[in-house]
């Protein structure tokens, strides 16, 4: 049965958030309680999100230096053809126009039938080099390229160049830990060395070659020189001629991948392509967890703010009782109290949120700073978290509405504190 | 007069209750002049908060008819019901037994929206303690009622304003609560009440606190109000309010007649009645 008693009572949203916003000027300090809340649920939120980005970035960073930056190439056994360099003539300049190569060179062992001696003074017939000489050190026939892509560092003097590549020049460059005992500390007096009884001026001493450490043992000649003392690279295994090549971090897949057929798109099987094994998924690993702990805690948070603000609404919202009985006797329904209940909390938590990002950035930024990181904020949680807020609010506001409009009016005037 | 005690057991078959078949008529509450506009048929008033437990349940039923116009008032030792009566005429409680008409329309039966636009339209509240928001300015607080009609806030502050100035307090529209006298509150009580233009006014002690000539405006207003056609209960011990009375209901003793009343007061009978115990039985 649908009668007609009297017009129902109503309550315009402009009232509503003007009661709103009067009451919340009427009592200040428990208004900024709730507030404060907020503000501390969305700074949370803000500054956890805010600190895995930039943690994340961080992370990324450090696992970039850990990437593989070096591919070595060479010829398959099965498939190296009678000519000794298998390689086409500019195959360096074929390389090095990949996308993400540095720096790539052709290099190989001298493998001569017999064991190099390496020594620091002429040979003497019968007693080769000396007390100095040193039989078997490792003899390296290099490209300038090789230098540049296994991070050659020469500690005194300078490596070797095109010019030394093309004239065939007699220089080479002495690994440190050869140099000493041969008795080379300076090049101030453009030491010579001996390769059996080929001498050859010492240009540089090799402090460090990150890409092949071996080489601070070794003796480094210009390959066009060792072609011309030694003649071609022999065939066994490990004296036949490699590629090195040094890429930016990350791109030694691709550039694996696209070698083969930049050296020949004949025969790309022809090669074989290896690179070291990178923390790709280590770091997706780490990633992935630091991720789902940061996001666990920023919930968790948010989970503790809205419980936090729901109690202070409901203690606001108790001790306002007879205000709300006063407004049922004067013609307010149960749904104006919760409307008057959530429009309030929903401001509170609006107001609560604007705060409460800015200081989430201002966290990030105080964070990052201390800790010499770069700060990374991603805008798209700026604004869904300040209308979070409210959100938050309106959330926290839920039980203390309920219980405001299902409150007896009789009840809550008998508690109406006298003036 | 029509207040009569009814046993604990309901209504003797001698005189049911004058329900129509098959319920009550639909009609706008307005339309019926002939309708009591306080009518109680065997209402049992709640007792304190939360449910009554079985020991609680108050005895006494209450019979009781007011018809359009009448200015009652209610008198009565504390404790006697006064308040509990008044709640449940002015829709702020529900009878814990028993029928309640408000202008022919079974209130007990209405849901929430219903009894908020009653209260909100038709009944205006005057309260012992004046229950006004502190923190609120005098127009503001008679505007509250106003809030919940649909009227626009401009409007509001015009029909707030001529309530103020109908009790002498326009002068004071801007001052916080407050800041006010106890007589101020009592006449801000009072604006409130009437600025709804309420059918019916439920007045407890509404010259509480305040001084003599407070009083008499006060009772001064009320007798306006009633010179204009609404009813008005007044749960008083007030002996000007009772003199400008229809009747006086005194709760808790016995029935008892009272000798005529002085002519030039009103023209309408001047009865006392009681409610008494349901286990003492009717007089």
């Amino acid at each position: 049965m649908n009668r007609v008693i009297a017009r129902p009572t109503t309550l315009r949203p402009s009232d509503a958030i003007g009661e709103a916003v009067t009451s919340i000027i009427a009592a200040p300090l428990g208004a900024t309680a709730i507030s404060v809340g907020a503000l501390l649920a969305v700074a949370w939120f803000i500054a956890v999100l805010g600190l895995v980005s930039t943690a994340s970035g961080e992370v990324v960073s450090a696992f970039a230096q850990r990437l593989p930056t070096a591919v070595a190439i060479s010829v398959r056994p099965s498939s190296l053809p009678d000519p000794p360099f298998p390689y086409p003539a500019d195959v360096a300049t074929r390389i090095d126009a990949l996308p993400g190569v540095l720096a790539a060179g052709v290099w190989w062992r001298i493998d001569l039938a017999h064991p190099l001696t390496v020594s620091a003074s002429p040979p003497v017939t019968g007693q080769p080099g000396g007390r100095a000489a040193r039989t078997g050190a490792p003899v390296i026939a290099a490209t300038p390229g090789f230098l540049l892509a296994a991070s050659v560092r020469v500690g005194q003097g300078r490596g070797f160049g095109n010019w030394d590549q093309a004239h065939a020049a007699q220089v080479c460059l002495v690994g440190s830990a050869l140099a000493r005992p041969l008795g080379v500390t300076t090049i101030a007096g453009q030491p010579t060395i001996y390769l059996d009884d080929m001498a050859c001026t010492v240009t540089g001493i090799v402090t460090s070659a990150r890409g092949r450490p071996a080489l601070t043992r070794s003796v480094i000649l210009p390959s066009q020189t060792a072609l011309v003392l030694f003649g071609p690279p022999g065939g066994r295994a490990g004296a036949r001629p490699a590629l090195l090549v040094r890429t930016r971090p990350g791109a030694a897949g691709s550039v694996a991948r696209l070698a083969p057929y930049a050296i020949s798109q004949a025969r790309p099987q022809a090669f074989a392509v290896s690179v070291r094994a990178g923390p790709a998924l280590l770091r997706h690993q780490v990633f992935g967890a630091l991720h789902r702990l940061f996001v666990i805690l920023a919930w968790v948070g948010l989970a503790v703010g809205i419980l936090g603000i729901a109690g202070l609404t409901l203690f606001s919202s108790a001790r306002r009782m007879p205000e709300y009985a006063l407004r049922r006797a004067l013609g307010a329904r149960r749904r104006h109290i919760a409307a008057h209940v959530l429009c309030e909390s929903a401001l509170l938590g609006l107001i609560g949120g604007l705060a409460g990002a800015s200081l989430g950035i201002a966290v990030v930024v105080l964070v990052a700073l201390a800790l010499g990181w770069t700060p990374v904020v991603v805008p798209a949680t700026l604004w869904p978290a300040t209308v979070a807020g409210a959100g938050i609010g309106t959330l926290a506001g839920v039980m203390p509405a309920l219980r405001a409009a299902y409150a007896r009016p009789a009840h809550g005037l008998a508690k109406f504190p006298p003036l | 007069m029509s207040v009569r005690v009814v046993p604990a057991g309901g209504w003797p078959d001698d005189d049911p209750p004058p329900v129509p078949p098959g319920g009550l008529p639909d009609r706008i509450i307005s339309d019926r002049q002939s309708t009591p506009v306080i009518e109680l048929r065997g209402v049992r008033l709640p007792v304190g908060p939360g449910r009554p437990r079985p020991d609680q349940e108050p005895r006494t039923s209450l019979d009781l008819k007011v018809g359009r116009g009448e200015l009652v008032t209610l008198t009565g030792q504390p404790r006697s019901g006064r308040s509990a009566l008044l709640n449940v005429l002015g829709l702020l409680d529900r009878p814990a037994a028993g029928t309640y008409l408000l202008n022919g329309v079974d209130t007990t039966r209405l849901g929430d929206r219903d009894r908020s636009a009653l209260r909100g339209r038709q009944i205006g509240f005057v309260f012992q303690r004046k229950m006004l928001l502190p923190t609120r300015s005098v127009l503001d607080n008679v505007m509250l009622p106003l809030r919940y009609t649909g009227l626009r806030r401009r409007q509001r502050a015009v029909v707030a304003r001529s309530s103020l100035d109908r009790v002498g307090l326009a002068a004071s529209a801007a001052l916080l609560t407050w800041q006010l006298s106890a007589d101020e509150l009592a006449l801000c009580a009072i604006a409130r009440a009437l600025v709804t233009q309420p059918s019916l006014l439920l007045c407890d002690e509404p010259t509480a606190g305040t001084g003599q000539a407070t009083a008499a405006m006060i009772i001064g207003v009320l007798a306006g109000l009633h010179r204009e056609g609404r009813t008005i209960l007044i749960a008083t011990a007030d002996q000007l309010a009772a003199a400008y009375s229809s009747r006086t209901i005194e709760l808790g003793q016995p029935e008892t007649s009272l000798p005529a009343r002085p002519p030039g007061l009103t023209s309408a009978t001047r009865d006392t009645a009681a409610i008494t115990d349901a286990q003492a039985g009717p007089p």
